[in-house]
């Protein structure tokens, strides 16, 4: 009798869920941060402030569950490689996590407006700086430690999501500077452009891995 | 490509998660090795060969 465990469905993976839980966690606490800021500035809460505060608490404690009950299904039950690997996906969530918190606190510390997603609002000098030094020192080494602890398979399906990306990027980036130097659409906007990169991206990757 | 990479684990009474395991791979990697959706690497494939003790090409098949 051949022993076949039933596969996991691709939107109960612990990874994926752990993901999902955690993006939904920082932008929760975005969303939190936003309003109450925005109340104490005002010393009054409008009612939709309050329904996105109380939607935000509760989605907060929501995913706060999910990664608690995600997070230890991750590393059971697979081998040293694949603990590795699955260590640095969960350090680079920390990571996105924390740069996300730094620029919404560092932001309503010094009274400026708190960052909207991918908001062109001007941020502190020194806000910027910290912030780009985290992406360029720390994000680096962790990048190459997956990469090296990552399977075959993940590796395959981590360059068919690139190579997606890529011709995405070949596409969207000259078709928009072109539609706007002939006046059909607003001028290019890179972090837009980069967020529907790094979701064609992820997408190809999480179906070639989990599919 | 076909492989008798299910019978062989079966064997063993291994599920796809030991194997994964004694490959050091992930649970993914092994569905995908058996259901045809990847081909190992032939650092892979010698890996599975040295387990199983058994040549290669009496694992894989690439006619079928």
């Amino acid at each position: 009798m051949i022993k076949d465990e039933p596969a996991i469905p691709l939107w109960r993976h612990p990874v994926l869920v752990a993901a999902v839980a955690g993006t939904l966690l920082l932008f929760s606490l975005g969303l939190i941060a936003g309003v109450v800021a925005s109340s104490i500035e005002r010393e009054a809460m409008k009612p939709l402030g309050a329904a996105f505060l109380v939607g935000a608490l509760v989605v907060v404690v929501a995913s706060t569950w999910l990664l608690k009950r995600s997070i230890p299904a991750i590393f059971t039950q697979v081998s040293p490689r694949v603990g590795r690997a699955r260590k640095m996906l969960v350090w680079s969530m920390v990571i996105g996590a924390l740069l996300g918190m730094f620029l919404v606190l560092g932001s309503l510390a010094v009274g400026t407006e708190p960052p909207e997603v991918f908001s062109n609002a001007p941020i502190p000098q020194w806000l910027a700086i910290v912030a780009i030094a985290i992406i360029l020192v720390v994000v680096p080494p962790i990048t190459w430690a997956w990469h090296r602890s990552i399977d075959e398979h993940e590796s395959e399906a981590y360059r068919d999501g690139t190579l997606a990306g890529i011709y995405v990027f070949s596409a969207v980036a000259p078709g928009w500077w072109l539609a706007w130097r002939g006046g059909m659409l607003p001028e290019p906007d890179v972090m837009i452009v980069f967020l529907i990169v790094y979701v064609v991206w992820g997408l190809v990757w999480i179906i070639r891995r989990y599919g | 490509m076909n492989n008798k990479l299910k019978v062989l684990r079966a064997m063993r009474d291994w599920s796809q998660a030991d194997l994964a395991m004694h490959l050091d791979v992930s649970r993914q990697a092994v569905n995908a090795i058996e259901t045809g959706k990847h081909d190992p690497s032939l650092p892979l494939a010698f890996r599975i060969s040295r387990l199983f003790e058994m040549p290669i090409e009496e694992i894989f098949d690439d006619q079928g």
